[in-house]
């Protein structure tokens, strides 16, 4: 397992090591002004040529490169255009309620999907097996405005149910109230993800588990005459449950891509919504730091998926891990 | 694996045969459009008319008409997955060939890439890539292909290292058949199966991520897409209007649904196909 | 062996081992495939092999075509060293050592033709560079195993066990090789269609003046075709002798054991079987001394502890065991 683990660990750092270098490579190597992107043009040509000199922009690229990693280190990632605060503030600000939005989503998808995947394999080609079917296929193609317009406009707009905007309703309450608040707004971004989060782990416990089930092991502890809830329970879905766990963390990335609109249509203040007014404002020191803060959080909870599954998973625990 | 066995199953999936008739449908709208309908351009006359028998799915903010608009947005959604398609198997193909049946540290470091690449959060990396470069559609499909290659290049070297043990291998190697001929010939047909059912889903992932794209304010302002036509109704505050003109998100958006439904279905149709015996 | 002429094709000392350890932090598990084995063939022999599962026979193949690099060893072949082996030499060996494999099932490409796989050497060691005569040499090589030239237009899913094997066979000859090693080529196959395919190799074998090295676990079929035998047990020679000196008087009790196996038709002829007691110990741990004494009925205290030597007993009889004449 110590194998698993050091491996792992590995994959993870070399990740946030590749996410660096893109983005160093990014504004330096692509066809715009490397300059135009990481000097304001609007400021002063004193301010300009001092930042310059910051960043290196005028020495080799290794140099650039150096410069940018000890930045790095000392949690520079430079100013906003837009704000003239510090990247990384901005960020810190925003990041938790994109995690706050991302595992709630991921709680509620996996303790939705998980059953309903379990019992659509228990009852295969069965109508609840079928309906299923149907709603994963059109889960997989949705598209997250459409989804969150529709939502919107029912929910917001005609019955008046929900808030249709932000985290809370300004200015913020104290104490529960506050927390219902944000529950309350955050009702409609979750289950706008949750769609297609819950799609893809419903589609690979049902499709693991029918795969167990299949199994001679299994077939074997029903002639023993061990009832069906007991055989599920010990057998089947903890060797289901790994495939899914690992799933899981594959789709946290993409899960960011989903938060990113979301965010932005329901102006919910987090990380992905900031992309969007940055895109907006050409504000590009906040759009190559919130990548590398995705890419960071992303790693992060891919690596904690890992252990999970470590830990789930007896080959990797006593075997020296090939898995 | 024969041909007819393929085929004849292939036949009776019904779903599946939609999906196809629905991809063939989009690639004839648009690769025909110039041919259906003119441009959309300028201003009309009708401001947001409901849907009519003049303007079937109804007019815009600027009067245009919508069905137009969706034509048009077909034939880039098509370019955006020709594109993205090409790159991804140009890449992605031999990246997993090579990584499957080379062992030792080449195969190693590739898989490693992919491994990367497929945990990064690759819409935010696209995003800021798409604010540097420019939004020219041509440049959004680039970079959507060069990110849709580490998925087909995992499946594809899943499948190498499956063929790689297999005794015909073996023998192709004993048989003086070169290195080169051996993983794109001789494994490549035995794995084109899955790598197919890859390729259906790049072709409807890379659209989904240029709709985003564009409805992030990122996309080709001079081409009709179906992201653009959302964004522009989300810009003029559509969404909130009432009454809502909902015929002007919602064919953009039935039309992205439909899209990627469709060739999901045709990549499910072809996996099941392959696999007879699969999971009913 | 023989020391008039030359030998065919000469190995010394061949050994591989394998790496069975996986993990960045363990320590390696050497799996001794083969060891030490040293023997000569030939031309125009055949030599059969023979042995268990596990007695390293299969990767002995392997070595002898270059699908494995050996350890340790040499492998000499009409008097020109193989190993190491280079672009060039590769070109040349390519088109003179063959091998047709075990599963009929297993050793075609499912999705490319019969015609096609049988011309795709021949095109690719630049034998013949004419089309037209390349589709000659493609029928002549399947009229030459028995079929149609019509099947060049098929896929192998149309065809059954024997016939698939006598395609392995053509494909095999394409490039008109001097030696052929068959591994295990009728174990896959029905016993009535064995001895079809058995007939088949003997008719090639005369017809193109061809040298064999046959490799089996099955004993009556080793004994059908071989001129030499050798006998391996995890991954060395235990016994060596000519075909008929071997049955008369089997040395090694491994050999003896084996033997006594060898189903018998006859009432009259059947004599007492020896049963081996245990089980074949891994490879990649094997036992000190001599690997057989686990198993061995009249292995002593010494036999476990020091290993035997190849010795030879008689002009072309050599045995691992010192206790052979008991």
């Amino acid at each position: 397992m110590a194998d698993y683990i050091f491996r792992r660990l590995m994959k993870s750092l070399l990740t946030v090591f590749i996410s660096i270098t893109l983005t160093f490579l990014i504004i330096r190597l692509m066809p715009a002004d490397p300059v135009s992107l990481m000097v304001d043009p609007k400021l002063s040509p004193e301010v300009q040529a001092q930042m310059r000199s910051n960043f290196g922009l005028d020495k080799p690229i290794y140099v650039q490169f150096g410069i940018y990693i000890a930045n790095l280190l000392k949690g520079n990632l430079g100013y906003s255009f837009k704000t003239r605060e510090p990247v990384v503030l901005v960020l810190l600000q925003r990041l938790p309620w994109t995690i706050l939005l991302m595992l709630t989503t991921l709680v509620i998808s996996l303790s939705v999907g998980l059953p309903v995947g379990i019992i659509a394999a228990k009852k295969r080609n069965q109508i609840f097996d079928r309906v299923v079917n149907v709603l994963i296929t059109l889960s997989i193609s949705i598209f997250i405005p459409f989804i969150s317009f529709a939502f919107l406009y029912v929910f917001g707009y005609r019955l008046h149910l929900l808030p249709t905007g932000g985290a809370y309703t300004p200015p913020p309450s104290l104490g529960f109230k506050y927390v219902l608040d944000i529950a309350r707004h955050s009702i409609l971004p979750t289950l706008t993800l949750f769609l297609g989060n819950a799609a893809t782990i419903i589609l690979y416990s049902r499709n693991s588990m029918i795969d167990v089930l299949k199994e001679d092991y299994i077939r074997t502890a029903f002639a023993k005459g061990w009832n069906d809830r007991y055989v599920t329970r010990q057998h089947a879905l903890k060797n289901a449950l790994i495939p899914t766990v690992t799933i899981t963390g594959l789709m946290i990335g993409s899960m960011m891509g989903g938060a990113i609109m979301t965010e932005t249509i329901y102006a919910w203040p987090g990380v992905g919504r900031l992309i969007y007014d940055a895109v907006s404002a050409m504000d590009y020191p906040v759009l190559q730091g919130a990548f590398l803060m995705l890419s960071i959080t992303v790693v992060a909870m891919n690596f904690i998926t890992d252990l999970i599954v470590a830990k789930l998973d007896p080959r990797i625990r006593l075997a020296g891990g090939r898995a | 694996m024969s041909q007819r066995s393929f085929t004849s199953t292939f036949r009776k999936n019904r779903l599946g045969l939609v999906g196809f008739g629905g991809v063939v449908f989009f690639l004839l709208l648009g690769i025909f459009a110039p041919l259906i309908t003119s441009y959309p351009k300028g201003y009309g006359t009708d401001i947001m008319a409901s849907p009519s028998f003049v303007h079937l799915f109804g007019t815009d903010g600027l009067g245009l008409d919508i069905l137009s608009e969706i034509i048009w947005g077909a034939r880039t959604s098509i370019y955006v997955s020709f594109i993205a398609v090409a790159l991804a198997f140009a890449i992605g193909v031999p990246a997993g060939l090579v990584s499957g049946y080379i062992r030792g540290f080449p195969g190693a470091i590739i898989d490693t890439l992919i491994d990367v690449f497929l945990t990064l959060p690759v819409l935010p990396l696209i995003i800021v890539i798409a604010a540097v470069v420019g939004s020219s559609i041509t440049n959004v499909a680039i970079v959507i292909g060069l990110f849709s290659w580490p998925s087909l290049a995992r499946v594809t070297r899943n499948a190498t290292l499956r063929v790689t043990e297999m005794q015909f291998i073996e023998a192709a190697r004993c048989l003086g058949i070169k290195q080169r001929v051996i993983l794109f010939k001789h494994i490549l047909i035995v794995i084109i199966g899955p790598i197919l059912v890859n390729l259906t889903l790049i072709m409807a992932t890379s659209v989904l991520s240029e709709a985003g794209l564009s409805f992030l304010g990122l996309g080709d302002p001079s081409t009709w897409s179906w992201g653009t036509i959302i964004k522009k109704a989300w810009d003029a505050g559509a969404i909130i209007d009432t009454p809502n003109p909902y015929w002007w998100w919602f064919a953009p958006s039935l039309s992205i649904v439909f899209y990627v439904v469709c060739f999901n279905l045709l990549g499910n149709a072809i996996n099941d196909a392959l696999n007879p015996k699969g999971r009913e | 062996m023989s020391n008039l002429k030359a030998p065919f094709l000469e190995v010394q000392g061949l050994t591989k081992h394998f790496n069975i350890s996986h993990g960045l932090f363990e320590k390696p598990i050497w799996l001794h495939a083969v060891d030490d084995v040293s023997f000569a063939v030939q031309k125009g022999e055949t030599l059969g092999i023979v042995g268990e599962s596990g007695s390293g026979k299969s990767t002995l193949a392997r070595l002898l075509l270059n699908l494995i690099r050996p350890n340790a060893g040499s492998i000499k072949f009409k008097g020109n060293d193989l190993l190491p082996m280079t672009k060039a030499k590769e070109r040349m060996f390519r088109r003179e050592m063959q091998m047709v494999f075990q599963d009929p099932y297993a050793s075609l490409n499912p999705r490319i033709k019969i015609g096609e796989a049988i011309a795709e050497p021949i095109k690719a060691n630049r034998v013949f560079e004419d089309k037209k005569v390349i589709a000659a040499r493609v029928a002549e090589l399947l009229e030459m195993v028995g079929l149609s030239s019509d099947v060049a237009q098929s896929y192998p899913h149309e065809f059954s066990g024997g016939q698939r094997q006598r395609i392995g066979i053509a494909r095999a000859l394409g490039v008109s090789p001097e030696f052929l090693v068959c591994d295990e080529v009728v174990s896959a196959l029905d016993v009535s269609i064995q001895a079809q395919i058995l007939n088949l190799f003997s008719e090639l074998k005369s017809r193109l003046n061809l040298t064999y090295i046959f490799i089996s676990h099955d004993f009556s079929v080793i004994r059908h075709v071989s001129d030499h035998i050798l006998v391996m047990y995890l991954g060395e020679i235990i016994e060596i002798a000519q075909v008929d000196a071997l049955f008369l008087k089997p040395l090694h009790p491994y050999t003896r054991a084996l033997i006594s196996a060898i189903p018998e038709p006859d009432v009259q002829n059947r004599s007492g079987k020896i049963i081996l007691e245990g089980d074949i110990p891994s490879a990649a741990d094997p036992p000190p001394g001599c690997r057989f004494s686990t198993r061995c009925y009249m292995a002593n205290d010494r036999c476990r502890l020091e290993h035997p030597e190849l010795l030879q007993y008689e002009q072309q009889h050599f045995v691992r065991c010192p206790y052979a004449e008991v």
